[in-house]
């Protein structure tokens, strides 16, 4: 593996961490999830395991499974992912 | 067609390499394509990559550049990974294509492979090594299905030789065979004129056996599926059958009228044939008979073949459809043991079915279900 290219790769993915962390901040506890939001809590679920982020990448899988079956942004599993969101774009 | 030139009328199959060379990645996610592109070069180190964010983009490069494997996303904008995959195998078939997919697309698995694309690998469980042994595997598995149509290729063609060369000799061995038979009448010794028998029983059998193995190998292809009037197909295999029936002193009636079913004609009236050629067969009543009728079923209408013969063995009742299964030796029962394979063959073919139900002593009823 190209150590040096997959460290730069992880520093792009946590910046993304931090615009997706301000998307999901600024929808409104209940009210339905946006394309966009959806598309970016799927694409978290689909790579962070993959960088070694295993927390938040399980995390996301569950949101992501949720919003296949309801548009509502509540519960236990977003607040879940909105910390480890945190986690890991605080180091971006 | 000559025999001889058939390595010619086809183009060998270059085996796919068992390590990829050129790989196309498509994802419009442009860090998920990064992630991927660095996971790929550390499974295939010496492989030459290609990575796409857009589907189209990469669809445009079908025709002027071809691939060993693609490992397409399928959660794209505009074309999802399904169709395009069917896309770039439609321009280049046998191309094996793992499609990516994302937490709950569980069910495109199996939609997945029933597209005939070769893999798929969830995202969240990809790294170089999963991405390493599933193109291994998608790999050899594309290199099988390609062996085993080159092999179906090669049966059809040997087919065809069995239909259109191998029978103009046969029929020589005939002809002569009967020349001989007659130019020598006079001077023939008994012992001589036994074996010229014996020659021309020989040629009998191979013109038969050779007729029965083309019908068989040569029944592969969809045929058309349309109404099919029974009592037609019925009367159509009575009349082929009219000199046997007649040589037997037998009887074959139907519960008039059968009426009309899907399927194909030309099928539904070959099945007719066998059968009741095989009900009159293997009968030794003092008046052999097959009684043929229609009734509704539960997953289409069933033609029963009811006949007064030896009856089969519960444990020959599936047995009797392999091709070349005999239960009787040729010297009892003469024929080629693939008449009931071809009437399976046919009923698969149009959607249906064939079952024999039999008791020993006490003749058999063969039911053949068409579709609904």
């Amino acid at each position: 593996m190209n150590a040096d290219a997959f460290a730069a790769l992880k520093l792009k993915f946590r910046a993304r961490c931090a615009d997706d962390l301000a998307v999901l901040s600024a929808a409104a506890p209940g009210a339905a999830a946006g394309a966009d939001l959806r598309q970016r809590i799927h694409r978290l679920a689909g790579m962070a395991g993959s960088l070694g982020f295993d927390e938040l990448g399980r995390m996301a899988r569950a949101v992501d499974i949720l919003l296949q079956a309801s548009d509502a942004l509540d519960g236990a599993e977003v607040e879940a992912l909105r910390g480890a969101l945190v986690d890991v774009a605080k180091a971006a | 067609m000559a025999a001889d030139a058939l390595p010619a009328d086809r183009t060998p199959a270059s085996a796919p390499p068992v390590t990829p060379a050129r790989i196309l990645l498509v994802d419009d996610d442009p860090l998920a394509l990064e992630l991927s592109a660095l996971l790929l070069e550390d499974a295939f180190p010496d492989a030459a990559l290609t990575a796409r964010d857009d589907p189209a983009a990469a669809l445009a490069l079908f025709g002027r550049e071809t691939f060993d494997v693609v490992v397409l996303d399928f959660d794209m904008p505009g074309l999802n990974g399904l169709e395009c995959a069917r896309r770039m195998q439609a321009i280049q078939p046998y191309l094996p294509i793992i499609l990516c997919t994302g937490a709950g697309d569980e069910m495109l698995a199996a939609r997945a492979m029933q597209s005939g694309l070769t893999d798929y690998l969830p995202k969240a469980a990809m790294s170089a090594q999963s991405l390493h042994r599933a193109i291994t595997r998608a790999l050899e598995a594309t290199r099988q299905a390609r062996t085993i149509d080159d092999q179906r290729r090669d049966l059809e063609l040997f087919a065809h030789a069995l239909a259109h060369d191998f029978k103009q000799p046969v029929r020589q061995l005939l002809t002569f065979s009967q020349l001989i038979a007659d130019e020598a009448a006079e001077a023939a010794t008994p012992e001589l004129a036994q074996h010229i028998v014996f020659l021309r029983r020989a040629a009998e059998r191979l013109g038969a056996l050779v007729e029965v193995m083309s019908q068989y190998t040569l029944l592969n292809a969809a045929p058309e599926i349309h109404a099919v009037d029974l009592d037609q197909a019925f009367e159509a295999a009575r009349e082929a059958l009219s000199v046997y029936i007649a040589d037997r002193g037998a009887q074959v009636t139907a519960t008039a009228p059968l009426g009309v079913v899907q399927g194909n004609d030309a099928l539904a009236r070959q099945v007719f044939q066998n059968l009741i050629h095989n009900g009159l067969k293997y009968n030794e009543s003092a008046t052999p008979s097959v009684e043929v009728s229609l009734a509704p079923g539960e997953s289409g209408p069933v033609a029963a073949f009811r006949d007064n013969g030896i009856g089969i063995a519960p444990e020959h009742q599936e047995a009797i459809f392999q091709p070349m299964k005999r239960l009787h030796s040729a010297s009892q029962y003469a024929g080629s043991g693939i008449g009931l394979s071809i009437v399976r063959k046919a009923m698969t073919l149009q959607g249906g079915q064939v079952t024999c139900a039999s008791t020993p002593g006490d003749g058999s009823v063969f039911s053949v279900r068409f579709q609904p």
